[in-house]
């Protein structure tokens, strides 16, 4: 029950994206994925999502993810890109039906099983009061929680979220960190690319460092996010304590 | 799960896949077809009715009915084609000539002109029109090629169009006699009237798979709403999706132009008209836009037809006089929505 990655490669044109990548990520956990600017968080999980070319091989429960048929793998993982784009201005809960094209039919209409489904992602991600507003009339917070919710929906064991908390205020990252711990408990593998290294040490079971291409950094949020690794892969020196028995990890001030 | 609890408080899903669209859109298509069957004309004038009983029958079915059809096939397929495309690009100023289908189509036709070969059998000039919308969707691939971008594809589509328009001229500045060249530009004016069955049946062989591919496309154009790489997560691959909507088009516009010259438009107008009451989903337009397109054509085709004595308009002008200002007024109500 673990997403596998071997030796995977990501590159565009002549330069390297991610350079021969190897983890075992297992059902149930919350894997931060960090690193500073370019280091390659992003493409290695496209290549996850199947949406870049990559060298190497990525399996589900040992089946090579690019051999499944495009629904199976739609059904298997989830993946929340970055931006935030809504190119139509349909209501929040039209998006997130959008999430459950993979389990629908040619023809085949949202049913009830869908409905509740719908219902609940809206409801975890604190959307349900926007259900029936149009998208391009909520705000960017709001927006970036149904958009979660869109994911949520497609209720897969394996969900990829690419910096799902940039555009929120504090109370609805701390609610959207939640979500995300809440669905790894329910035994989902959530891998998220996060920039706050403050977030990931205190919600991830566990953190990737990404540096440059490669894993630098893989194991206990605590552990990877040290005040050393801090200094020299972002080059900063970062507070480091402990409050009511979880980690706090502050980027204090820049290192020349 | 807590679904429960969820379900319980209500469904969350609406608007709701609804009928309503249809009960207004077929009775009015219906309605354009009665009158476009019932109201002729000659060079005296519209005529109401099927005239003397001795002639009743060749009226309608050789002259109406294949005049009705052609109206009913080019304008579902413009309109239908109109809501794909703007679902594909994902955005509401998209019409289905962008990517050079109508203007290859136009050429092929002129060329036909051109070389005198019009005159020797009606149906050499769709033939050649037809030819030139496919030549313009060749071209468009092996510029843009199978996973292109769309701004990519766009630009090769301006391309295209530029070359045609190019091309064109030539013919025009060429032609072999002011005659011809007069032919020439009426016809690409777009027009429905002297058509027979013969052009009915030449075009709707090739709409249809173009109808086809375009609906095979429709769920992914929904996915596409999220972005590509969204829509690619959900099981619908961007590059068939994006060439689903580009052959059906090139293949169906393509006759239709091949048929009645250049419609403007229709293509452009007909979702637009039906957004602010069917929804934006590209998947739920595309049906509605195809009858609403077909009626609007019609009644278009009437409307003409109803004109007093003298020269007849012809449709190009029409929907092109009525097009343009409504084009005019989305991309100034889209310019103040951004500035907002």
């Amino acid at each position: 029950m673990s997403l596998r990655l071997e030796e995977v490669g990501v590159r565009y044109g002549r330069r390297s994206a991610v350079t021969a990548t190897s983890l075992d990520l297992p059902a149930g956990a919350l894997v931060g994925l960090v690193g500073p600017n370019g280091a390659g968080k992003s493409s290695l999980l496209k290549a996850v999502a199947g949406l870049v070319p990559h060298a190497g091989a990525i399996t589900w429960r040992s089946a090579p993810l690019e051999r499944m048929d495009r629904l199976e793998r739609a059904r298997t993982i989830a993946y929340l890109p970055q931006s935030a784009d809504v190119h139509w201005p349909l209501t929040a809960a039209e998006v997130v039906a959008l999430g459950r094209m993979p389990h629908l039919g040619f023809g085949e209409r949202p049913g009830a099983r869908d409905e509740e489904a719908i219902a609940w992602a809206l409801e975890r991600c604190a959307a349900r009061p926007l259900a029936t507003r149009r998208v391009d009339q909520l705000s960017g917070g709001e927006r970036a929680r149904v958009l979660l919710a869109r994911a949520l929906a497609v209720e897969t064991p394996v969900l990829l979220v690419d910096e799902p908390i940039q555009s929120l205020d504090p109370r609805h990252q701390l609610n959207i960190m939640r979500v995300l711990r809440d669905s790894a408990e329910r035994g989902v593998l959530v891998v998220a690319v996060l920039h706050d290294v403050a977030l990931a040490a205190r919600f991830c079971t566990r953190v990737v460092l990404l540096a440059e291409g490669r894993v630098v950094g893989d194991g206990a949020p605590e552990d990877v996010l040290s005040a050393d690794a801090l200094a020299r892969w972002y080059r900063v020196e970062p507070y480091v304590a402990r409050h009511l028995g979880e980690p706090v990890v502050l980027p204090w001030r820049q290192i020349d | 799960m807590s679904g429960a609890s969820a379900a319980a408080a209500g469904p969350v899903l609406e608007p709701r896949f609804s009928y309503a669209p249809f009960a207004l859109l077929v009775p009015l298509l219906i309605g354009a077809c009665a009158l476009s069957l019932l109201i002729g004309r000659t060079s005296s004038g519209p005529t109401i009715g099927f005239g003397d009983a001795a002639i009743a029958g060749p009226v309608l079915m050789e002259i109406r009915l294949p005049r009705t059809l052609l109206a009913l096939l080019v304008g579902g397929t413009l309109g239908l084609s109109g809501a794909a495309l703007q679902g594909l690009l994902r955005n509401p100023l998209a019409e289905p000539g962008l990517l050079g289908a109508s203007s290859g189509a136009a050429l092929g036709a002129v060329l036909v002109f051109y070389f005198g070969l019009a005159a020797a059998d009606s149906v050499v000039l769709p033939l050649g029109g037809v030819a030139g919308s496919m030549a313009a969707l060749g071209l468009l691939y092996s510029l843009a090629g199978r996973r292109a971008d769309l701004v990519t594809i766009v630009l090769a589509g301006i391309a295209i169009n530029a070359l045609a328009a190019a091309l064109t001229s030539l013919a025009l500045n060429f032609a072999p006699s002011p005659y011809a060249a007069l032919e020439i530009l009426f016809w690409m004016l777009g027009s429905l009237a002297d058509r027979s069955s013969v052009h009915v049946l030449l075009a709707a062989p090739l709409m249809l798979p173009g109808w086809v591919l375009i609906l095979a496309a429709a769920r992914g154009l929904d996915a596409l709403t999220l972005g590509e790489d969204t829509a690619a997560s959900l099981g619908f691959a961007p590059e068939r999706t994006q060439w689903l909507v580009i052959g059906g088009t090139a293949l169906s516009v393509g006759a239709a132009v091949a048929v009645t010259g250049v419609v403007g438009f229709v293509g452009l107008v007909v979702p637009h008209m039906l957004r602010p009451w069917i929804g934006h989903h590209p998947r739920r337009l595309l049906a509605p836009c195809f009858i609403a397109g077909a009626a609007l054509t019609l009644y278009a085709d009437v409307a003409i037809r109803l004109m007093p004595p003298g020269p007849e308009l012809k449709l190009g002008v029409v929907t092109a006089l009525i097009g343009a200002p409504f084009f005019l007024h989305l991309i100034l109500r889209h310019g103040r929505e951004h500035a907002a």
